[in-house]
C-alpha cells in the first residue's frame, strides 16, 4: 500500500518536472528542479543519506540556476499545448510503467519518480534552444541517475550518488548565457 | 591508490593549464607534467600492487590501454599543433577529457558512466565554439537517459524481455555517446577543433566505447547477448555505408572527414558485436588507430579545410592515401583481416557485406589525404610520426593487443 507521503512526493516530483518541460525563463525553470529534487528525495526515504544529498545538492542547482537567463517565470508561454501534453502523458505512462511493469529497482514511488527524472529531463532536453534549460535539465538526469544507482544499492553506490550530487550542483554553477565565442 | 592517481593527475593537469593560461608556457609545462605522469600512472596500472584501491575502483586492462593510447595522442597532437592552434587549449580540453574517460574506465556500472558522461559532456559543450550548448548536449544527453533506462531495466525483474530491453538500450546508449549515426550531431565546419563533434567521435568516443563495452557487456546476460550482438552489428553496418559514401560524396572537406570518422566506426560496432575475439581485437585496433592516426591528420590537416593553406597531391600525399585507405602495410590492412575472419567465423554473408564497405571507401581515401596539403615544420613531423603508428599498428598489432590483454 502506497502511503500518503509517497505519493504527494510523486505528484510534487511530476509538477517540478513539469514546471522545467513547461518553462523558458529562470524562475520557472528553477522551480521545476527544486519541486523534482524534493519529490526525488521524498521517494528516496529509505537511503536517508541519498535522500538529503541528492535533495539538497539539486536544491542548491535550482538556487544557482536564479543567478542568470531570461528573467521571470516563463511558464506556459503561448503555444506550449504540446509540452502540456508531452508532461501529461509521460506521467501517465511513468506512473504505470514504475508502479505495474518494473519489478525492482527499489519501491513503485521511488521508480516512478526517477523515470519522470529521465523522460522529462531527455525530452526537455532534446526540444529546448535555451541553455538555462539545458543545464537544469541535465542536473535533473543527474540527480534521477544517483537516485537509481541508490536505489539498485550497487558496490559503488555511495561515491556515485555523491558523484550525482556534485554533478549536479557543478551544472548549476555552469553559467546560463550562451557566450558568442568564436574561434579557429 | 593508483586509479585514483590515473584520474586526479590529469585533472588537476586540466585545471592548472586552464589556470595559467595567460602564460602559455607555464601552462604546457604544468599541464604537460601532470598528464604525462597520468599517463604513467595509467601504464603502472598494470602491475597488481598498484590496481589496490581505497574506493573500489577498477579498470579492465583494454580500456587501460586505450586511455593510456588517449594520452598519447593528446601528447601528439599538443606537442606537434599546426602553428595556428591554441595548444593550452587543446591541452586543457584535452586533460579534462582524459579525466572523464578515466572515470567512466573507473565506474561500476552502467549508472555510474551515465553520470560521468553528463558531466564530459557538459563540460564538452560549455568550451566556445559555433553552436549553441543545447545542440551539442542532445546525443550525449539522450544517451544518459538511455543509460538509465538501462540501468533501471537490469535490476526490473527476471523476464528474459526486460534483459533484451536493456540490452537496447544500453547499445543505443553507446552509438548516442559516440554521436554515431543514427544521433549525429550538426557540423559547423568554422567551430574550432577542441569544441566539434569531429574531436568528440574521434578523441574522447574510443576509449569511452571501449570503457562502457567492459562495463555493459558482462551484465547483459544470455538473454540480451543476440541483441547486443545484433544491432551493434547492424549499427556498425549501418555507419560504415554512411561514413563510406558520405565522405565520398560530401560538398565540404570537412563534412568529408567527419565521415570517415563514421566510417572506421562502424568497423569497431561491427567487431565489438560480433562477441567473439577476433572481432573485439579489430574493434579495438580501430579505435586504436582513430586515436593515433585519424584525429591526429585531420587536425594537421585544418588549415587547408579553413583554407588557409592549399590542398595537394604530392608523394606524401599519395602514401597517406593509402594509409588511410587500409592498404597494406598500415593499420587498415590488419584490421580488416582481423574483421573479415571474424566475420567469417560468425556469419559468412557478413563480411561479404563488410568486404563491399571496404571496398567503397577507397573512394575517400585520397580526398582526404590531398586535404593535408604540403605539411611543413610541426606538421610534417606529426605526418611522418601519424604514418610510422600506423605501420606499428598494421606491422605488429599483436603488441597493441597484448597491451590491451586480447
Amino acid at each position: 500500500m502506497l502511503s500518503t507521503v509517497a505519493v504527494v512526493a510523486v505528484v510534487v516530483a511530476w509538477l517540478g518536472g513539469a514546471f522545467l518541460v513547461l518553462s523558458d525563463a529562470r524562475r520557472g525553470i528553477a522551480l521545476g528542479m527544486a519541486l523534482y529534487s524534493a519529490g526525488l528525495a521524498s521517494t528516496l526515504l529509505a537511503d536517508p543519506l541519498a535522500a538529503v544529498v541528492l535533495g539538497i545538492a539539486g536544491l542548491a542547482s535550482a538556487g544557482l540556476r536564479l543567478r542568470d537567463g531570461r528573467a521571470g517565470w516563463g511558464t506556459l508561454p503561448p503555444g506550449s499545448t504540446p509540452r502540456l501534453l508531452l508532461c501529461v502523458v509521460s506521467g501517465v505512462l511513468a506512473g504505470f510503467v514504475g508502479a505495474s511493469i518494473l519489478g525492482g529497482p527499489g519501491p513503485a514511488p521511488l521508480r516512478v519518480a526517477i523515470l519522470l527524472g529521465g523522460a522529462l529531463g531527455a525530452a526537455r532536453l532534446m526540444s529546448t534552444l535555451r541553455r538555462e534549460a539545458a543545464l537544469a535539465s541535465t542536473a535533473v538526469m543527474t540527480l534521477a541517475v544517483g537516485a537509481a544507482e541508490a536505489a539498485t544499492g550497487g558496490q559503488g553506490a555511495p561515491i556515485v550518488v555523491l558523484a550525482a550530487a556534485v554533478g549536479a550542483v557543478l551544472l548549476g554553477i555552469l553559467p546560463g548565457v550562451e557566450g558568442d565565442v568564436r574561434g579557429a | 591508490m593508483g586509479p585514483e592517481l590515473a584520474l586526479g593527475l590529469p585533472a588537476i593537469g586540466a585545471v592548472l593549464a586552464a589556470a595559467l593560461r595567460r602564460r602559455p608556457a607555464l601552462a604546457l609545462l604544468c599541464g604537460g607534467l601532470l598528464g604525462i605522469a597520468g599517463a604513467l600512472m595509467l601504464a603502472l596500472l598494470a602491475a597488481p600492487p598498484l590496481q589496490a584501491s581505497p574506493l573500489g575502483l577498477s579498470m579492465a586492462p583494454a580500456a587501460r590501454a586505450l586511455l593510456l593510447l588517449t594520452a598519447l595522442a593528446l601528447g601528439l597532437v599538443v606537442a606537434l599543433a599546426p602553428p595556428q592552434a591554441d595548444r593550452v587549449a587543446l591541452l586543457a580540453a584535452g586533460l579534462a577529457g582524459m579525466t572523464g574517460l578515466a572515470a567512466v574506465a573507473a565506474a561500476p556500472d552502467a549508472l555510474a558512466v551515465a553520470v560521468v558522461i553528463a558531466l564530459l559532456a557538459a563540460g564538452h559543450a560549455a568550451l566556445p565554439g559555433g553552436r549553441p550548448f543545447p545542440t551539442r548536449m542532445r546525443a550525449p544527453g539522450l544517451a544518459v537517459a538511455l543509460l538509465l533506462a538501462g540501468g533501471l531495466l537490469q535490476h526490473a525483474g527476471e523476464t528474459p524481455l526486460f534483459a533484451r530491453l536493456s540490452a537496447l538500450a544500453l547499445v543505443l546508449s553507446l552509438v548516442a555517446a559516440a554521436g554515431l549515426v543514427p544521433f549525429l550531431p550538426e557540423l559547423d565546419p568554422e567551430e574550432p577543433a577542441p569544441a566539434s563533434p569531429v574531436a568528440w567521435t574521434g578523441f574522447f568516443g574510443p576509449a569511452l566505447a571501449i570503457a562502457l563495452v567492459a562495463r555493459i557487456q558482462p551484465t547483459i546476460g544470455a538473454e540480451g547477448i543476440p541483441v547486443y550482438g545484433a544491432l551493434l552489428v547492424g549499427l556498425g553496418v549501418l555507419n560504415l555505408a554512411w561514413g563510406t559514401v558520405g565522405a565520398w560524396l560530401a560538398e565540404g572537406e570537412v563534412a568529408a572527414w567527419r565521415y570517415s570518422f563514421l566510417a572506421d566506426w562502424g568497423l569497431a560496432l561491427a567487431g565489438l558485436g560480433m562477441v567473439v575475439p577476433d572481432g573485439y581485437g579489430a574493434a579495438y585496433l580501430v579505435l586504436a588507430s582513430v586515436l593515433l592516426v585519424r584525429f591526429p591528420l585531420y587536425l594537421w590537416a585544418r588549415p587547408v579545410l579553413l583554407n588557409r593553406t592549399p590542398a595537394a597531391m604530392g608523394p606524401a600525399n599519395i602514401l597517406l592515401g593509402a594509409a588511410l585507405a587500409g592498404a597494406a602495410p598500415f593499420a587498415g590492412f590488419s584490421i580488416r583481416l582481423l574483421l573479415l575472419r571474424a566475420a567469417t567465423e560468425v556469419y559468412w554473408p557478413l563480411a561479404l557485406v563488410l568486404g563491399l564497405g571496404m571496398l567503397i571507401w577507397l573512394g575517400h581515401s585520397f580526398r582526404l589525404a590531398r586535404t593535408l596539403g604540403s605539411p611543413r615544420g610541426r606538421s610534417a613531423v606529426g605526418v611522418v610520426v601519424a604514418l610510422g603508428f600506423s605501420l606499428v599498428l598494421g606491422v605488429a598489432p599483436a603488441v597493441l593487443l597484448a597491451m590491451g590483454g586480447l
